[in-house]
């Protein structure tokens, strides 16, 4: 997958990502900035900018290659069986439309309803996020309601249709902690009640213990790392998880003396999208590099159980 | 108490600092408190965390320390010199002892402008000696904040989220603040470069005598950076302590909220095999 850009060069924002997910599962994206999850997230929907384009691959989803489906049909499936959650709740909802009204459009776009069982399915979908303050939050404006309010609207369009997939990019990250935890918690039970698989979208590591069952580390438009949660969190294998991992500040047990010790860096900056590059694309920043690293990519090595790591160290 | 300076005179301080907004057109009679009598103080070469929910007035406190909201009632001192009841003129006399970095660099540098412009700035307009000089001291912050020379020259655009955000630091520190305030300032960033940031700041801070107030939702990032925590729950502190006894023994409900919501979501990443 890649970008044009105005000189007429492309670049690489993707490269090469193979992963499946089965109903029902919920798999965590974890990148920095311009590591390629946004546009994993858009190529996955259809929705990519016109000067994206995707070279190579195919997304499989119930039985059919999203990639060869037509404009028409995408708009069918987008939404009703697969449904995006979008980063900034206060952009993604209309300012001057009232909350019902918006979930509403949804399920007027994919199923029959009009009038009365319409509405009441509107009610029916509010009430499974605000379990007690459904009807005044229903006839609200965005702009009355608070930041985890305006988030739990945002799910609500999200599951209308009753999807399979709910692709979530980071629909947290403007939150407070506890506001997250209220939201992750809801999230848990839509997903065990529904039977949905999630894509979660973030930068934040320590969003995703407890969150997602499967975490794939995106470095680079590549996946540097992927497997069970808690082994990918707690023991993982590739140095850019490792590295990325020590980076989070302790929350205390360290004592007063250690407390104003600097925090582990990541050598170098990531370079911003798929670099053209012979070796491993975090080559560069590596700190455990040897001389192979540089002159061709590593392959996926499994090292456990459903845990897969792109680096020649993890081989050995 | 364990901090240095504690017998001296505090560098910032607040004494029942109240702060009301209008609630606009609709309802003009209707006010809303933003802070409610709000009383720190902070004493030189330290950093007090400021934490608290979403609307608990963490960044209006921010501004008013800061000199760029006007406090409603109340008292805020600066290095010994009372600020709220001064006028534009004096203030801008007092507004080089404090400055204040924003969440978003993106959003608080001028894309059009190169580094060095937009660390020249503040100095031309405090009138702050010749041009010459001007851009000496530029190239001088910029080489502190980690940008190298070679890029003095690139319009802020094209620099990384990191580096924008070492260009508004070195911008802050142009005029030889004694305060800073930190307002979200690494919240934008990645892991990878809150880290750097954060390293980069408390570098800064032993180098130059610095404090700071650092206004964050990251529990965790406060209890790294802040030697004292402030809870802040709606216009109120509701708590406050050094930053390892408001962590380890939060007393308020709001503080135990805000750890057990911060713990259960670093515990995993934190293992012993990483540590």
């Amino acid at each position: 997958m890649s970008y044009g850009a105005t000189d007429g060069s492309r670049a690489k924002a993707l490269a090469g990502l193979d992963f499946s997910l089965r109903a029902g599962e919920t798999i965590g994206v974890l990148g920095e900035s311009g590591s390629g999850k946004s546009t994993l997230a858009a190529a996955l929907l259809g929705i990519l900018p016109p000067n994206g384009r995707i070279t190579a691959g195919s997304v499989c989803f119930e039985g059919q290659d999203l990639l060869k489906t037509g404009a028409r049909a995408m708009e069918k499936i987008r939404g009703a069986r697969i449904a995006l959650i979008s980063q900034e709740p206060s952009q993604a909802l209309h300012p001057a439309m009232r909350v019902n009204a918006q979930v509403r459009d949804v399920i007027a776009a994919h199923q029959p309803l009009r009038g009365r069982p319409l509405r009441d399915r509107v009610q029916y979908v509010l009430s499974t996020v605000f379990p007690s303050e459904a009807e005044r939050i229903s006839a609200s404006y965005p702009h009355q309601l608070s930041g985890g309010q305006r988030a739990r609207v945002l799910i609500a369009q999200a599951i209308a249709c009753e999807p399979a997939l709910i692709v979530a990019d980071e629909p947290t990250a403007s939150l407070d902690a506890e506001t997250q935890q209220e939201i992750i918690s809801l999230f848990r039970e839509l997903e065990r009640k529904m039977q949905l698989s999630v894509i979660w979208i973030t930068h934040n590591p320590a969003l995703l213990s407890g969150l997602v069952d499967r975490v794939m580390v995106l470095y680079a438009g590549k996946a540097a790392e992927i497997g069970p949660t808690e082994t990918v969190l707690c023991a993982p294998r590739h140095p850019y998880t490792q590295g990325l991992l020590q980076c989070l500040p302790p929350l205390s047990g360290e004592n007063q003396a250690g407390r104003k010790l600097k925090l582990a860096v990541i050598s170098g900056e990531a370079p911003g999208g798929n670099p053209d590059t012979s070796g491993c694309v975090f080559e560069p920043r590596c700190a455990e590099r040897v001389a192979v690293c540089a002159q061709r990519e590593p392959e996926v090595v499994r090292v456990g159980n459903a845990h897969e790591v792109s680096c020649f160290k993890a081989g050995c | 108490m364990e901090f240095a300076g504690k017998d001296a005179q505090p560098i910032l301080r607040a004494d029942n600092v109240v702060k009301r907004f209008g609630a606009g057109a609709v309802a003009r009679d209707r006010e809303v408190s933003a802070l409610a009598g709000i009383s720190l103080e902070v004493y030189s070469g330290t950093t007090l965390a400021v934490v608290g929910p979403s609307g608990s007035g963490k960044s209006t406190l921010g501004f008013c320390l800061a000199c760029l909201e006007r406090v409603s009632s109340g008292k805020v001192w600066i290095a010994g010199t009372e600020v709220s009841g001064l006028g534009e003129r004096e203030l801008r006399a007092v507004r080089p002892t404090v400055q204040l970095v924003f969440q978003d660099p993106a959003s608080s540098l001028n894309p059009r402008m190169s580094a060095r412009e937009l660390v020249m700035e503040p100095l031309k307009i405090q009138n702050w000696r010749g041009k010459e000089e001007q851009g000496a001291r530029a190239r001088e912050l910029l080489d502190r904040v980690g940008i190298a020379k070679a890029k003095e020259g690139r319009r802020s655009g094209e620099f990384s989220g990191g580096q924008k955000q070492r260009i508004a630091i070195a911008r802050a520190l142009a005029l030889e603040p004694k305060v800073v305030i930190l307002d979200e300032s690494l919240s934008a960033l990645d892991c990878s470069v809150q880290a750097k940031i954060a390293n980069l700041l408390m570098e800064l801070q032993s180098y130059l005598g610095l404090t700071y107030v650092f206004i964050t939702h990251d529990l965790a990032m406060a209890a790294h950076l802040g030697d004292e925590i402030a809870v802040m729950n709606g216009g109120r502190i509701v708590e406050r302590g050094s930053a390892r006894r408001v962590v380890d023994a939060p007393a308020h409900e709001v503080t135990q909220r805000l750890v057990n919501a911060s713990r259960s979501r670093t515990a995993v990443a934190r293992s012993p095999q990483l540590v």
